[in-house]
C-alpha cells in the first residue's frame, strides 16, 4: 500500500513539475545565420597531364553553405516550431559542365565562378516537443552522411572522402570506346541511380518528411520518407565506451525506384560507421562500410556492391593556434561499375589512398592539405582488360581553408 | 538475404556494444549533455571527500576568480553571475556526495550574440573543483571554448542535441599548458593563491571567513576599469555626498543654536539627506548596470545605504 501511495505521489509530482515548467515559459523567438565557406587550390596529375586550379567548393552537400534558421516557442505549449533555409554558393564551373560535381579536367582548369549564382540545398519547417521532432521539406534525410560523420576527430572537411572530389574526371588510359570513362562511373550508387559517390549512397538532400524520436541513452533514431518512395531509418550513438569517445552510425534505405543504373526495379542500401578516439592521446580511427543490393537488375551488372573506408590518425593541440590533425585514410569501392558487364567486366575496385594534415585556428578557421592517389583495378574478360587495364592513377593535391561562422 | 543477415549481426553488435557503454559519472545538475555539473571518477583517491562548504562561501570563492586575457592585458571575471549562482548552488551538495576518488567537474555555457542577434556564439568553460590537503582547489581546462555550430549542423541536421564535446577539466597539466589559461585573483588574502596558471586554491580555514573579508574589502577597495567613470571618481562622489550629509548634520546643530525650530531644521535636513540617498542609490545602480562594480559590491554598498535610512 505504501509503495502504491509513493508511486502516485511521484507521478503527481512529475505532472505538477511539468505543468509548472511550461506555465513559467514565455514566447521565445530565435534567429541564427551560420555556415562555412570553403576554398582551395587543387593540383592534379592524371597520368597524361597536370594542372593547377583555384576551386571553390565542389558542390557536395558538405560544401560551402549559408544557413538561416529560426525557431519559435509559444508560451505554455511545450512545443517549438522553426525553419531552415540553406543555400550553397555555386562552385566554379566552366560553360560546358552540367555540375561542379561532374566537372572533368577541362572544366576544372577553366573554372570561373564569376556570374554564377547560389543553389538551394535545404528549405524546411519543423515541429518538436517531448514526442520528438517532425521535419518537412527539402532536407537532410536520416541516412544522409550516415557513413561519413561518425568521426570523433571531426576531420571531415579536409577529407570528404569516402566521397571523393573528382567524380567527373576522365580516367586516362581507358580506351576511348569504353562505356565507363570517368572515376565516378566506377563508384556508382544504386540508391542514387548511378550518381557516383562511393560510400555515401543516400548523400543528397531530398524533399520528404522526417521523424526524429526523442534521444535515449545517447541513441537517436530517425525515420524518413522522401520523394519518390525512398524510405530510410538511421541510428546514431555518441558516448563513451571503455574510456574511448565512441560514435556509431547505422542506416538502412529502401528506394522503390533505385537501381535504374543497372536496370533494376528497386534498391536497398545498408551503411554503418564506427569512430573511436582517445581524448588523452588524440589517437582516433574510423571504419565505414556500405553494401547495396538491386532487385531485378541486369544479370552480371554491378547490382551487388560494397564499399569500405578506414581512417587513422592523431588530433591534439601541438601549438597555441588550436588542434592539429594528421591522418591516413583508405577507401575501396567494389563492383560499382554499373552496366560495364556488357564489356566483359566482372568486378572492379576503385581505391583511394589519402594523406592529410589539418590545422585549426580556434573554432572558426581551418587550413588543410590532402594528397590522394586514386587507382582502378578491373576483373573480366580479355575485352574488359583491353578497355580498362591501361587506367592511369589520378594524383590529387588539395590545399584549402574553411571559415566557419 | 545478405542484407537481412548483415542487419541481424548489426543489431546484435549494437546491443552488445551499448551494454559496455560507460555510465560511471554521477550527474549533480545537467541542462544537456554539454552543460553540467557532475562527479568524475579519477585514478587518485586521496581527495578529502565527502566534505561540506556552504553556498555563501562557494559564491564568495567563485566571485573572486579572474582570467587574464593576454591579448587585452586586462583581467575579466572567469564566471558570469549566472554561472556563479549555479555553481555555488550545486557545489555544496556535490562535495557532500563526492567520494575520495571523485572530483566535481563542470561545463558551463555563456552566450554572445552580434549582428542584431543573428550571429550567435556559445562559449564553454570547463574545470574541476576538489578538496585536497585541507585546501579547496579550482582548476580550469577549457575557457571560452567555442561551440562548433558548423559540425553540429552537419552531424545533427535536425538539432537533436546529439553532439557531445570532450571537455578538458584542467586535471591534465600537459594539455592545459598549451592553452595558456592564466587565472588570477581579484583580492589578495592570506591562504588564497594561484600556484599554477590554471589553478586557484584557498586553505579551508580561511574559506569560512571569506564572505566577511570580501565584504570589508569591497567597501574600501579601489579598482579602476577603463570604461567611462572610474571607481575612484565614483568613490569620491559618494564620499562627497557623505561629507555633505555630515555637513547638513552640523548645520542642524548650528541652527539649533541660532534658535530655529528643531522640527524645521530636521525636516529640511531630512529632505536633503533623502535626496542625497536617492541620488546615491541611482549612482550605485548606474555603476552596476555599467559593469563597474560586481554584484557582491553592489549588495554590500546597498546594504550600507539602506542602513542610513
Amino acid at each position: 500500500m505504501n509503495n502504491k501511495k509513493l508511486f502516485k505521489t511521484c507521478i503527481a509530482t512529475a505532472i505538477l513539475a511539468s505543468i509548472s515548467s511550461t506555465a513559467m515559459a514565455e514566447d521565445e523567438t530565435t534567429w541564427n545565420i551560420s555556415g562555412w565557406i570553403n576554398e582551395g587550390i587543387t593540383y592534379y596529375d592524371d597520368g597524361q597531364g597536370s594542372d593547377v586550379a583555384q576551386l571553390g567548393d565542389n558542390g557536395t552537400t558538405l560544401g560551402s553553405r549559408i544557413a538561416l534558421t529560426g525557431g519559435y516557442k509559444p508560451e505554455n505549449t511545450g512545443l517549438q516550431f522553426g525553419f531552415e533555409v540553406i543555400v550553397e554558393p555555386t562552385a566554379a564551373v566552366d560553360g560546358n559542365s552540367s555540375s561542379p560535381l561532374l566537372s572533368n579536367q577541362d572544366g576544372v582548369s577553366n573554372a570561373n565562378a564569376f556570374g554564377s549564382g547560389v543553389s538551394l540545398l535545404s528549405n524546411n519547417i519543423y515541429m518538436s516537443g517531448d514526442f520528438g521532432k517532425i521535419t518537412i521539406g527539402t532536407q537532410s534525410m536520416p541516412t544522409d552522411n550516415i557513413a561519413v560523420l561518425a568521426d570523433p576527430s571531426v576531420t571531415i572537411w579536409s577529407g570528404i572522402s569516402p566521397l571523393f572530389r573528382m567524380l567527373g574526371f576522365s580516367i586516362r588510359g581507358v580506351d576511348a570506346t569504353a562505356g565507363n570513362q570517368t572515376w565516378g562511373n566506377f563508384a556508382q550508387c544504386a540508391g542514387l541511380n548511378g550518381l557516383g559517390i562511393g560510400i555515401d549512397c543516400n548523400g543528397i538532400y531530398r524533399n520528404g518528411i522526417r521523424y526524429d524520436l526523442p534521444e535515449f541513452g545517447g541513441v537517436n533514431i530517425a525515420i524518413g520518407y522522401a520523394n519518390d518512395e525512398v524510405y530510410d531509418v538511421a541510428l546514431k550513438y555518441a558516448g563513451e565506451v571503455a574510456g574511448l569517445t565512441t560514435m556509431f552510425n547505422a542506416g538502412y534505405a529502401y528506394n522503390a525506384d533505385g537501381g535504374q543504373n543497372v536496370l533494376g526495379s528497386s534498391s536497398e542500401t545498408l551503411q554503418f560507421q564506427l569512430g573511436l578516439m582517445d581524448a588523452e592521446s588524440g589517437m582516433f580511427g574510423t571504419f565505414a562500410y556500405q553494401m547495396e543490393d538491386v532487385e531485378d537488375a541486369a544479370v552480371g551488372s554491378g547490382d551487388d556492391t560494397s564499399a569500405y573506408h578506414v581512417k587513422v590518425g592523431v588530433k591534439r593541440a601541438y601549438n597555441s593556434y588550436g588542434d592539429s590533425a594528421f591522418y591516413v585514410d583508405y577507401g575501396s569501392y567494389n563492383d560499382q561499375y554499373g552496366m560495364a558487364h556488357l564489356e566483359g567486366v566482372t568486378g572492379s575496385k576503385l581505391s583511394v589512398l589519402g594523406f592529410a594534415a589539418e590545422q585549426n585556428f580556434g573554432a572558426r578557421f581551418l587550413m588543410y592539405a590532402k594528397y590522394e592517389i586514386i587507382g582502378l583495378d578491373v576483373d573480366g574478360t580479355s575485352n574488359a582488360q583491353a578497355l580498362y587495364s591501361g587506367a592511369q592513377d589520378l594524383n590529387l593535391l588539395q590545399v584549402g581553408a574553411t571559415f566557419f561562422f | 538475404m545478405r542484407l537481412i543477415t548483415i542487419s541481424k549481426i548489426l543489431c546484435m553488435w549494437i546491443s552488445v556494444f551499448l551494454s559496455f557503454a560507460s555510465v560511471s559519472d554521477e550527474i549533480i545538475w545537467e541542462e544537456n549533455k554539454n552543460v553540467f555539473i557532475k562527479l568524475l571518477e579519477v585514478e587518485t583517491s586521496n581527495y578529502e571527500h565527502p566534505n561540506t562548504i556552504s553556498s555563501d562561501v562557494s559564491n564568495a570563492f567563485l566571485s573572486q576568480i579572474s582570467i587574464i586575457n593576454s591579448n587585452e592585458n586586462e583581467d575579466a571575471l572567469l564566471f558570469t553571475s549566472q554561472q556563479i549562482s549555479l555553481l555555488s548552488k550545486y557545489l555544496p551538495s556535490a562535495l557532500t556526495q563526492a567520494k575520495q576518488n571523485q572530483v566535481v567537474v563542470f561545463s558551463l555555457i555563456k552566450k554572445k550574440s552580434s549582428l542584431a542577434g543573428f550571429l550567435k556564439r556559445d562559449l564553454f568553460t570547463a574545470g574541476s573543483i576538489f578538496i585536497q590537503q585541507n585546501t579547496l582547489t579550482l582548476k580550469v581546462g577549457d575557457v571560452d571554448r567555442e561551440r562548433q555550430h558548423g559540425y553540429e549542423s552537419v552531424y545533427d541536421p535536425t538539432n537533436q542535441g546529439l553532439v557531445r564535446y570532450d571537455f578538458d577539466f584542467g586535471l591534465d597539466s600537459t594539455s592545459v599548458a598549451s592553452k595558456k589559461n592564466t587565472l588570477g585573483l581579484l583580492t589578495h588574502l592570506d591562504g588564497f593563491s594561484t600556484p599554477q596558471q590554471n589553478e586557484v586554491n584557498i586553505v579551508l580555514s580561511k574559506l569560512s571567513e571569506l564572505p566577511q573579508i570580501i565584504q570589508q574589502q569591497a567597501t574600501s577597495k579601489v579598482e579602476t576599469k577603463n570604461t567611462g567613470l572610474t571607481r575612484q571618481e565614483v568613490e569620491q562622489i559618494l564620499n562627497e555626498r557623505e561629507a555633505s550629509s555630515s555637513t547638513h548634520k552640523g548645520e542642524i546643530a548650528t541652527k539649533q543654536q541660532t534658535g530655529k525650530s528643531l522640527q524645521q531644521t530636521a525636516t529640511e535636513s531630512n529632505k536633503t539627506t533623502t535626496k542625497n540617498l536617492e541620488e546615491r542609490f541611482k549612482i550605485l545602480q548606474n555603476l552596476k548596470d555599467q559593469g563597474l562594480i560586481s554584484e557582491q559590491e553592489y549588495q554590500v554598498k546597498r546594504a550600507e545605504l539602506l542602513a542610513e535610512i
